[in-house]
């Protein structure tokens, strides 16, 4: 058989490489790192086992260690049985702590032993009372919850748009704005992100739309974020594996300074000194407002937030890391002078760009999913954009879309205007048993969407 | 090119979508020479010619907007061939098989290119669509579409029966696509198309039956992370509106506040006081099932 080049790569994660572990539904990204235990759910390990394998593999969880597996282990198995056909049924089953023989402590007893899980499920069914006289379905339930407790697999995958958004959607919904899958993925595609556009953002919900566009522009093009309230996310950059390309390709500005857009931009022109020390100050403001959302620097002082504690580990202990920042302020080379000199001239230049962009209404998209107000945050980007383009809005509830649905019908800014929300509903298929799964989300949030027309 | 880049002005040779309303929107080949008839009266394709896209254009009896295509543009003009996939599953679709810039990806079949063209748009620009149909004349009027978009260096259409002969592709895709009667007969196919570290694919169907099947065989083939969902689109409906404020009828008002109400009536008609207000409802009538998207994962095989 063929191979394309892509796939035989022989070294496979190394060091340093950023990936999602999923167990079961539940979803972490870390940075692989020689002996840095990390904890999923109630199980501890080390990440060792990691390197050296392909993305896609998956390990077995033993004595804090990832090891390799024999058999893959699926969720859903598919099973020739007749449900009509089974003679036997749960009619008979009661409750009862007897029903099965072994106990809790000698459960513990064999994992100290260093039973394996496999091993420990087999001895539970030999030990039950009851399962015998289930059903087969009930039986293969009992299986799977069993091995859900005592078996812990997990799969080591490469971050992706699909795997980031599951993962914040399940460990922290609110911090994202109750944003569901299917209207965060009508989002991208309602924006129309094709190589070499210009996307401008306005995302509060840990910059999440932000990395997922740069994503999709491939290191073309640019993404313009911008800022309101100096509110500064771009948390979700660092889940991602982004090129170079991408991360120069976004763009930050600050909303409240389109006022003197003009002015900021020609003065740039002429004075480059004074330039760099306006645009330096801002940027500063950006970096050094206190967010309500961690960045990696205040990570630890916030407890409530379950997604970090839980499901991002930062590779360097929070006071380490401090420590050394202390120490980079205090002593300063000349070498270190000069880089940030260039990084300074680096901003300058950037933040040009995206003036320009700005200054010649040359956006071909806007994005806004904030906890700001849209309308006027709207009126006021709408400027900026080409007509003939695609505009999204998205908000957690329905009237301020409502506002901004008049307020565009009477300024007459914008052609097929739909508010819409989906129904999304996931089923259990499996052979005789095919149902709605019991628990659905009942809101995914609405969407504001049209098209931009000439003035 | 439009369709794989923006550009200001209507040129000849353009394909561009026209809006009348959001019930009635349709797409057009602008070639000199030639005239629009609209309901609105005639329209010369050389008056479109240079027009800004986005712009209002004035017809004999109306107006309508001419507007720079985009995927889902074109899902609202596309002429049906075929019953078509709409921009709710569509977008769940390229963004569940993960498809980014550079990917490449199978579909079967190509129906009237509505999908087509959001997986296109997906892999831009280095990224590739394999796209099957076996229906002789659908096929000719998709290719001659992808060629009219200026889109034939990042698609391949091809005129085939894939549940019988197979996609004949050897581990070079990130994705697959299937809307088939019976898609569980093309897993092997597909698998054996997919990339030898892995990826995604989706099946599309209508019934439940043929989910369970599709489901079955996906796993049995070593698929993993299979999940089978549904999404439907609720539009809403808004309007301003208002209603009549009963009389309560206070006794010792009624007869003043009736005579008044005479003398209102007879002089104004419409004076009757309501209470106004800004309604968004749930349009009464939605389409309640397109069909079941069933996603699984390959990993390295």
């Amino acid at each position: 058989m063929l191979s394309d080049p892509q796939t035989t790569s022989k070294t496979g994660i190394q060091e340093g490489t950023r990936v999602i572990l999923q167990k079961s539904e539940d979803y972490k990204s870390v940075i692989v790192k020689k002996d840095n235990v990390i904890r999923m759910g109630k199980v501890r390990f080390n990440l060792n086992g990691i390197i050296g394998k392909e993305f896609g593999t998956q390990l077995l969880i033993e004595d804090e260690k990832l090891v390799p597996i024999d058999k893959p282990t699926q969720d859903v198995q598919p099973m020739d049985v007749q449900a009509c056909s089974s003679d036997r049924s749960n009619k008979d089953l009661t409750e009862s702590d007897e029903n099965q023989r072994i106990k809790q402590d000698e459960i513990l007893k064999m994992k100290e032993a260093g039973i394996s899980g496999e091993e420990i499920v087999d001895k539970l069914i030999e030990n039950s009372q009851t399962f015998q006289n289930k059903t087969e379905f009930s039986q293969e339930k009992y299986i799977k919850k069993k091995k859900e407790k005592h078996v812990a697999v997990i799969r080591v995958l490469k971050p992706t748009t699909r795997l980031v958004f599951e993962m914040f959607y399940r460990n922290s919904p609110a911090d994202i704005g109750y944003m569901r899958v299917d209207t965060f993925s009508q989002i991208l595609a309602f924006a129309n992100i094709i190589r070499g556009s210009h996307i401008g953002i306005i995302d509060t919900y840990k910059g999440l739309l932000v990395a997922a566009v740069l994503d999709q522009l491939g290191g073309t093009g640019a993404v313009v974020q911008m800022i309101p309230d100096n509110i500064f996310l771009k948390d979700c950059l660092k889940y991602y594996d982004l090129s170079e390309e991408s991360l120069e390709s976004h763009y930050h500005y600050g909303i409240e300074q389109l006022g003197t857009l003009e002015s900021d931009y020609n003065k740039d022109d002429t004075m480059d000194q004074s330039n760099m020390a306006t645009s330096t100050s801002s940027m500063k403001m950006d970096y050094e407002t206190p967010c309500n959302l961690p960045t990696d620097d205040n990570q630890s002082a916030n407890g409530t937030d379950t997604l970090k504690s839980e499901s991002v580990e930062s590779t360097e202990s929070q006071p380490s890391k401090r420590k050394r920042k202390r120490e980079e302020k205090k002593i300063k080379t000349p070498e270190e002078l000069e880089a940030d000199r260039q990084v300074r001239l680096k901003n300058s230049v950037k933040r040009k760009k995206a003036q320009k962009i700005l200054l010649d209404k040359n956006l071909d998209a806007l994005i806004i999913s904030s906890k700001f107000h849209p309308t006027p945050l709207l009126m006021r980007m709408l400027e900026f954009i080409n007509p003939s383009r695609p505009v999204v809005v998205y908000s957690q509830h329905i009237e301020p879309l409502l506002d901004c649905y008049m307020k565009l019908k009477g300024s007459g800014k914008g052609v097929n205007l739909h508010i819409t929300e989906t129904w999304y509903r996931e089923y259990q298929v499996l052979p005789q048993r095919t149902h709605p799964v019991v628990r659905m989300s009942g809101t995914g949030g609405y969407l504001l969407t049209f098209t931009t027309i000439t003035p | 090119m439009s369709f794989s880049s923006y550009k200001p002005n209507i040129e000849n040779g353009d394909v561009a979508i026209l809006y009348f309303s959001p019930l009635n929107i349709t797409q057009l080949k602008i070639r000199h020479g030639q005239t629009l008839q609209t309901s609105y009266g005639a329209v010369k394709h050389a008056d479109l010619i240079g027009v800004k896209y986005g712009s209002k254009v004035n017809c004999p009896k109306g107006f309508f907007h001419i507007l720079h295509p985009t995927s889902e543009l074109w899902t609202q003009a596309v002429p049906h061939r075929t019953q078509i996939l709409y921009s709710t599953d569509i977008s769940m679709i390229t963004f569940q098989l993960e498809l980014t810039a550079g990917s490449v990806v199978i579909e079967a079949g190509t129906g009237s290119g509505s999908l087509s063209h959001a997986l296109i748009r997906s892999v831009l620009p280095t990224g590739h669509l394999y796209t099957f149909e076996f229906h002789k004349e659908r096929y000719e009027k998709a290719a001659k579409e992808f060629e009219d978009h200026g889109l034939t260096e990042n698609v391949t259409i091809t005129h085939r029966d894939v549940l019988n002969d197979g996609f004949q592709l050897e581990h070079v895709a990130d994705a697959v696509f299937l809307d088939l009667p019976s898609p569980w007969s093309c897993i092997d196919s597909a698998k054996q198309a997919l990339k030898l570290k892995g990826g995604r694919i989706c099946s599309f169907s209508p019934c439940i039956e043929q989910v369970s099947q599709t489901c079955a065989t996906l796993a049995e083939k070593g698929f993993q992370d299979i999940k089978t969902l549904e999404c439907l689109l609720r539009k809403f409906h808004v309007k301003h509106t208002g209603m009549p404020k009963a009389c309560l009828g206070e006794l010792t008002e009624v007869e003043k506040a009736h005579q008044a109400k005479v003398e209102a009536r007879k002089s104004q008609a419409t004076s009757q006081e309501s209470y106004e207000y800004v309604t968004a409802g749930p349009v009464h009538d939605m389409q309640g099932h397109t069909g079941f998207l069933t996603f699984a994962s390959l990993y390295s095989h």
